[in-house]
């Protein structure tokens, strides 16, 4: 629909006047205009320090050699292209955002199945899911270490129960170290996933599951081929968000290892850090923070590619 | 295919009973219509058929087998759904097929099967297509084509043409009859359209309120309704109901009605009446006659209302403090102001008692 009105008998169309002030009052200029102090705010929040971080990563600032600041070169992405420490990292990071997603969504899509049909307890049940996510990390991370603690830690205390499974120092153990903190940051942020599911089951027609019966489909089947198919922008969408949120994540990691034991858990985010705060080389710092960006928009680009797909209805619902 | 039964069915949600032992039997290959004004258990009654719903009293069998109990997909029937219920993240082609990949059937033979039922429904070009890519009439048939390739014991359909326009409506009407004829397979249609159930129905069920207030075929149901609810509800224009008293007027009964104590419809002479009792005359739009005025008629009347629908008009008619609805077939609608007469074609008389029940004609069985 068009705001705009046809010229009207009498009024002379060829008129180009009025059009240019029309364009700022009510087209897409109008538009712009009044979006622009929100972009102003926007682009002094978020492109100034990044501009600075781009140029950052060019200066040589850093502890060891004070005197080299304004030596400005590539010198910084030549170190980081055969830097392993760097390049293990981003696979510490991979696996960090792969574990995270994986556990996430399946525990989210779980946890949503089981009560999106309860109706007794309702509200208790999606309480009980949703708490998690009321927890800072920080308060995550530091309930999840006391838990951890090989000595007198709630895990290794049920684990003396079980048959032929020892208790691990399991945030000391470099074999355990990263699963550790994946266990701790999905129990954090699976609630999130778990909101969106439980949204998302709610909006499929219960007359598709009666249909899909009267086909002879069995429980795994309704799942298998109405569920899932109806799910799938959202569940691409919350896994590309976790991506996100796995990629960057930073407290959990932080509070409970900073990264070690021995860099076993040292992902691009906390080697960002203790390259800044830890090694004070601020400009090898800002070159990394650089590359997580790069990563970051990667992702972005699928998300906005998923949402333009769901946008347009691709196997939406009737 | 197979027969169905109904026997003493009852379902109640929570205490509110909306079923209340319902009779129906089914014989094999026929074409059975629920009918019945909105909220009255059609839709209930065929979702207890298809095992959406348990009954909670009585018993339901298809074939030989007592199904209650049993999950839909041990009952082997087929049901189209009021707003289709297509997947809608799956094709045409898939759509249709997905009976047959529940069963386990391999894809070519899938496809054959498909394609079968595509080619009766005209659905052969849409295969590809998504739900959403088609019209209301298309996804309609997409719907009757999931339930037509595989054989199952009965067909349901619960009011699978309402969302559809008129045209297409009576289309509609005449293809599903046609695949009746064609598939010789058990079909139960529910409706709360009178026109549809009387087209379609090689039989009628009549509901009320969880009731069965009828069974019959359509002819029985229109010319011997079992009671006045059953007469007022099929037909179109509805008929004219006249509560009044019977009087004798020299010799002969008359029924004088309630709402003008002035007027008097003779009564026809088959009928056992005492004087004084208390019935309701019914009689069809087109079996009251407009006759010219005066002539020294019984009854006359100032016409009122007119509603010309082209082939027909349904006139109304005021006489006294009654009105009457005489269907007016190919003549030119009659100007309103004007005086007519009124003629009753005795034959169709149809007489009820205080509590409803249809009178019979003396050697009526
Ligand atoms: N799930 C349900 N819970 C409670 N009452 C219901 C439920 N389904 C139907 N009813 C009631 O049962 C009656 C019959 O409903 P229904 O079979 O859908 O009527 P129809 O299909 O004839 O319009 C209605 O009064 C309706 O309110
Ligand atoms: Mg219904």
């Amino acid at each position: 629909m068009t705001t705009r009105m046809r010229a009207q008998p009498g009024e002379r169309p060829d008129i180009v006047s009025g059009r240019s002030r029309r364009f700022m009052t009510e087209g897409p200029g109008f538009a712009l205009l009044m979006l622009l102090p929100a972009l102003l705010v926007l682009g002094f929040v978020i492109g100034l320090p990044m501009i600075k971080a781009v140029i950052l990563s060019f200066d040589t600032i850093t502890f060891r050699r004070p005197a080299a600041a304004g030596t400005y070169g590539v010198h910084n992405y030549a170190r980081l292209m055969s830097d392993p420490d760097a390049w293990g990292a981003v696979l510490r990071s991979a696996l960090y955002m792969l574990g995270t997603v994986a556990g996430s969504v399946s525990l989210a899509l779980g946890a949503a199945l089981l009560t999106h049909r309860v109706i007794r307890l309702r509200a208790l049940a999606r309480l009980t899911f949703l708490l998690p996510w009321t927890v800072p990390a920080v308060v995550t991370a530091l309930v999840w270490g006391v838990m951890y603690d090989g000595n007198f830690g709630v895990i290794n205390r049920l684990l003396d129960f079980v048959p032929f499974v020892n208790g691990q120092d399991w945030l000391i153990d470099r074999q355990t170290a990263l699963a550790a903190l994946i266990v701790a940051q999905v129990w954090n942020e699976f609630p999130v996933a778990y909101i969106f599911f439980l949204a998302g089951l709610h909006s499929i027609p219960e007359e598709l599951y009666e249909a899909a019966k009267i086909d002879r489909a069995g429980a795994f089947a309704r799942f298998r081929f109405i569920t899932l198919p109806q799910l799938r922008y959202i569940i691409a969408v919350i896994v590309i968000l976790l991506m996100i949120l796995g990629f960057k994540a930073f407290p959990i990691i932080f509070i409970l290892t900073g990264g070690g034991p021995a860099g076993a858990t040292e992902t691009l985010t906390v080697l960002t850090y203790n390259t800044a705060f830890r090694s004070l080389d601020f400009s090898y710092s800002a070159t990394l923070g650089i590359l997580a960006v790069l990563v970051s928009i990667v992702l972005v680009l699928g998300y906005l590619r998923v949402m333009a797909r769901a946008d347009t209805g691709k196997g939406g619902a009737v | 295919m197979a027969d169905v039964a109904f026997k003493g069915v009852e379902k109640s949600f929570g205490n509110v009973t909306v079923i209340h032992g319902v009779d129906i039997d089914i014989a094999d290959g026929e074409l059975v219509v629920f009918v019945g004004p909105s909220g009255c258990g059609k839709s209930t009654l065929l979702r207890m058929l298809a095992g959406l719903e348990e009954n909670t009293g009585g018993e339901i069998t298809i074939g030989d087998d007592v199904v209650s109990g049993l999950p839909p997909k041990d009952r082997d029937i087929a049901m189209v759904f009021q707003n289709y219920a297509l997947y809608p993240h799956m094709t045409v082609a898939e759509n249709i097929g997905f009976p047959l990949r529940m069963q386990g059937m391999s894809a070519a033979e899938r496809r054959q099967r498909v394609t079968e039922a595509a080619g009766l429904l005209g659905l052969e070009t849409y295969l590809e297509r998504y739900p959403r890519e088609l019209s209301g009439g298309q996804r309609q048939r997409v719907a009757v084509g999931r339930a037509i390739v595989r054989k199952p014991r009965a067909f349901l359909f619960d009011e699978p043409l309402s969302n559809l326009d008129a045209a297409l409506r009576v289309q509609m009407r005449k293809e599903v009859k046609l695949l009746h004829r064609r598939l010789g397979a058990t079909m139960i249609f529910v409706t709360h359209d009178q026109v549809e159930a009387m087209t379609l129905a090689d039989r009628i069920v009549v509901l009320r309120a969880g009731r069965v207030e009828q069974i019959g075929t359509p002819d029985d149901i229109y010319r011997r309704p079992a009671n006045s609810f059953v007469a007022g509800f099929i037909g179109s224009p509805p008929i004219n109901l006249i509560a009044g008293t019977v009087e004798l007027r020299s010799g002969s009964a008359v029924l004088v009605p309630e709402a003008d104590p002035a007027l008097a419809f003779p009564l026809p002479p088959e009928f056992d009446l005492a004087p004084g009792c208390r019935i309701t005359l019914g009689i069809r739009p087109e079996n009251l006659i407009l006759v010219p005025a005066g002539k020294g008629r019984d009854l006359e009347g100032i016409i009122v209302f007119c509603e010309n629908s082209g082939q027909e008009s349904a006139v109304t008619l005021e006489l006294g403090g009654l009105q009457l609805v005489a269907s007016l077939w190919g003549d030119e609608p009659p100007a309103i102001g004007d005086r007519s007469g009124l003629e009753v074609r005795p034959a169709h008389i149809l007489l009820f008692d205080d509590s409803g029940t249809r009178l019979k004609r003396n050697g009526e069985t």
